[in-house]
């Protein structure tokens, strides 16, 4: 019998009532819920290489609190079908200016990159599972404090390659891009985790000219289809290799964690590989 | 007979569930949970109930505040 996964299809965005660009396949590893769709894109970023489709959503992380994520929640809790005009406004909130980082949350240790040796990773499960539990980050000692200056601690001090595929990225108010990487749709259990293209430091930093390439390659793979403030989602899945250095988010230690909503259930981590030093995509 | 002790067993959301129960199917984002309930079904089978923060997206708010009740 075939897999309903596989053969389940659909053209039909009912956010929108709108069709998409072509066929869906809703019940696939990583697509976000069909009704957060609002839009979709064919996306080519080579000549005579592999092609895309783009899977613009209303999904944002939730704890976002922009005045435009605010307003696209409210646009979305309101009774009946929102107008595409205004939902296509809502969802194309320009993003900040510029590329440098524009966050505080330890902001040193995003902004550095690890001191330790590149460890190879072929499967993400395997690079999660290297991660020093979350209930003893969060006990460690000394405490790790969320303030600017909040440095590396022993546990991030690596550096870590990993091969695996992009499911879906946006574009935060800090200016990092979050990417949502996970493991090949054939294997389980599903898997995802947070990578993130960092906003740039000062040019004088040591780490400058890594996040600079990384950042340069992410956007230069996208052009004008760079993801905006929601999460676009990709079909089939990016394949991409990264390189770069973990980081424990101790923001979201408690609270709502990141994630778009489809994927959250199966990211068992918060921690990040923060910043990329490099990536490379298709 | 002694009367049988019917007792609901909360947990706090960070004692539920392990890694490998988070990655089961079915189970909502770790973010969402607020409770964790133990409830044996009149066939002795025992479940965990997770109770969450989720309702469907379009519940606007006031639907909520009155799905709630009133507040003191």
């Amino acid at each position: 019998m075939p897999d309903p996964r596989k053969t389940t299809t659909t053209k039909r965005l009912p956010l929108t009532g709108a069709a998409a660009k072509a066929s869906l396949t809703p019940l696939r590893v990583g697509m976000p819920a069909l009704d957060s769709i609002q839009k979709t894109m064919k996306f080519a970023p080579k000549a005579g290489g592999p092609t895309y489709q783009i899977m613009r959503t209303t999904e944002t992380d939730s704890y976002e609190q922009t005045p435009a994520a605010v307003r696209l929640t409210r646009l979305l809790r309101t009774a009946g079908a929102p107008a595409s005009a205004v939902l296509a406004a809502a969802v194309a909130a320009k993003p900040p200016k510029g590329d440098n980082f524009a966050g505080s949350d330890r902001k040193a240790a995003k902004l550095s990159k690890a001191t330790g040796a590149l460890e190879k990773f072929n499967d993400l499960q395997d690079l999660i599972a290297s991660f020093t539990p979350e209930s003893k980050m969060i006990k460690h000692k000394p405490p790790i404090k969320t303030v600017p200056t909040s440095g590396r601690v022993k546990e991030e001090e690596r550096n870590v390659s990993v091969a695996a595929f992009l499911y879906a990225a946006s574009r935060e108010a800090d200016n990092d891009f979050h990417l949502i990487v996970g493991r090949g749709r054939t294997l389980s259990p599903e898997m995802f985790m947070t990578m993130e293209v960092s906003g740039l430091p000062p040019k004088g930093s040591a780490a400058f000219a890594d996040l600079n390439s990384a950042r340069s390659a992410f956007k230069k793979f996208f052009g004008a289809k760079v993801p905006g403030m929601t999460y676009d989602f990709y079909d089939p899945p990016i394949p991409v290799k990264i390189e770069g250095s973990p980081f424990f988010d101790m923001t979201h230690a408690t609270g709502s964690r990141p994630g778009p909503q489809s994927l959250k259930s199966r990211m068992p981590t918060i921690w990040e590989v923060h910043p990329l030093t490099s990536i490379k995509l298709g | 007979m002694p009367k049988s002790k019917k007792k609901k067993l909360r947990k706090r959301p960070n004692e539920l569930t392990d890694a490998s129960d988070q990655l089961q199917v079915g189970m909502p984002a770790k973010d969402s949970i607020r409770e964790v309930v133990t409830f044996v079904s009149p066939q002795k089978t025992r479940y965990k109930i997770l109770k969450t923060t989720e309702r469907d997206a379009y519940d606007s708010v006031e639907t909520q505040r009155r799905k709630s009740g009133p507040k003191s």
